[in-house]
């Protein structure tokens, strides 16, 4: 049987090849794949189509100019895109609310971070559904600290005074609420 | 002497707690310069970062895809074209320079030791941060008391004796941070580059950046051995870099034994 995986990541990687080598019509084609993938990013983490439309040219453009960085080894190209695209787009969002950036994990590092892990099954968070499933487990509570750290680019004290709370509360629903999606990710690839 | 001995264990419960917050970008500043700190510390507990940052997968895949205004992809592709790609004549320093959570304590190193406590007791608003910047010493002079580590200073070429900038040598990773705070200002047409030397090669080792502090900062991590080098230098070259020196070295030092 043919692993679609492997066939996708070589297929990726002689697009991005093309890409290095400054081949539009290969850049157009990354767009048409993956354009729609990127804009929903953007727009769900700035909520306004112009400020979306403007991350979602610099996502792209930082692919453009930086295409060799992609390393297959280290994870699909939508994520590594995706990763970019959040990051853009939590910076543009900084920047509309006049907010110095946060100083956390930069995206050099948490792209090599994504490269990293001992166990086996990552895919299981390529499949939306298994991770929607995943995701129930967790309290609304927990989903929604975790939801404005990593899409609204938030600290545990910004969270704690948007949602009035104290800030040893947001801390451990961010941290319980990871530690056990972990735990059941480790389950599931048993 | 290993500084996994002599840290307690308390400091990596504290990374466990705080590693999950620090993968989703949830940390403050002063959190997440602990981690980089306390990643060194633990390393059990950071090989865990990995699986966080698998579950950042799974969230970006939360998001649905929306087909774009029709006119976007023009308006991508037109500037494109009109912006090449950039050909660097360096290697790509994401190449050279492979991630090390080490570069951020070196980089502390570097603010501590240029930071005067005295000053830092009469300008730091409460007694917790000067304990912070304290404790954050102490840690890195642990770090820099395991026999790993060497230090090294590049002197200025014109009056050898004053400090341009200091090297940190982790010879166990081969890896080598480059610091300096007392650079004279540049134009944006030029660049800092350091270069590696011995007797056979003179090789870049990329262009050191300069953050908002100005700070000027590089870590090397080559894949060949450091120990095959003797000298280190700094030059003032074009600002997207040079394959060799163009201008005569601003500071120089000897590595090694």
């Amino acid at each position: 049987m043919v692993n679609h995986d492997k066939v996708e990541t070589a297929a990726d990687e002689i697009l991005m090849r093309r890409i290095e080598k400054q081949d539009n019509k290969a850049f157009a084609e990354l767009y048409d794949r993956f354009g729609a993938r990127v804009y929903g990013m953007t727009y769900y983490i700035l909520q306004n189509q112009t400020l979306a439309e403007e991350a979602t040219q610099d996502t792209f453009m930082k692919v453009w100019t930086k295409a060799t960085k992609w390393d297959p080894k280290r994870g699909a190209l939508i994520t590594w895109l995706l990763t970019i695209a959040r990051y853009t787009a939590i910076d543009r969002l900084r920047i509309e609310k006049r907010e110095t950036p946060n100083i956390a994990i930069g995206l050099d590092e948490m792209l090599h971070l994504i490269g990293q892990t001992n166990v086996i099954d990552e895919n299981i968070w390529y499949d939306k559904k298994v991770v929607e499933n995943l995701l129930k487990e967790l309290t609304p509570e927990q989903r929604e600290s975790i939801e404005l750290a990593f899409f609204q680019g938030l600290t545990h004290s910004e969270i704690a005074e948007k949602l009035d709370l104290p800030l040893g509360t947001v801390k451990s629903r961010i941290r319980d609420g990871l530690q056990m999606l972990k735990g059941l990710w480790l389950h599931e690839s048993e | 002497m290993n500084p996994n001995n002599i840290i307690p264990q308390n400091d990596c419960d504290e990374l466990r707690d705080l590693l999950p917050s620090y993968v989703i970008g949830a940390t403050t500043g002063e959190e997440t310069a602990r981690v980089q700190i306390l990643l060194q510390k633990c390393p059990e507990v950071a090989a865990e970062a990995g699986d966080y940052a698998q579950i950042t997968i799974g969230l970006l895949e939360t998001v649905d895809a929306i087909e774009p205004p029709a006119n976007l992809r023009n308006r991508i592709l037109e500037q494109a074209m009109a912006e090449p790609p950039v050909q660097e004549n360096l290697p790509d320093a994401d190449r050279i320079i492979k991630f090390s959570p080490w570069w951020a304590a070196a980089a502390l190193f570097i603010i501590l030791l240029a930071t005067n406590l005295y000053w830092a007791a009469n300008n730091f608003a409460t007694q917790n941060e000067l304990q912070d910047l304290q404790t954050q010493r102490e840690i890195i002079y642990t770090l820099l008391s395991d026999g790993q580590f060497q230090q090294f200073e590049l002197l200025s070429s014109d009056d050898n004796d004053t400090v341009l900038a200091r090297l940190l040598w982790n010879t166990e990773n081969n890896e080598l941070a480059v610091f300096a705070t007392n650079l004279p200002g540049l134009t944006s047409e030029q660049a800092y580059q350091v270069w590696l030397l011995n007797d056979d090669a003179v090789d870049s080792a990329g262009l050191l950046q300069i953050d908002s502090n100005n700070h000027a900062f590089l870590i090397i991590a080559p894949d060949t051995d450091l120990t095959g080098y003797t000298t280190v230098a700094i030059s003032v070259e074009p600002a997207s870099g040079s394959e060799l020196p163009t201008n005569a070295p601003i500071a120089i030092g000897d590595i090694g034994a």
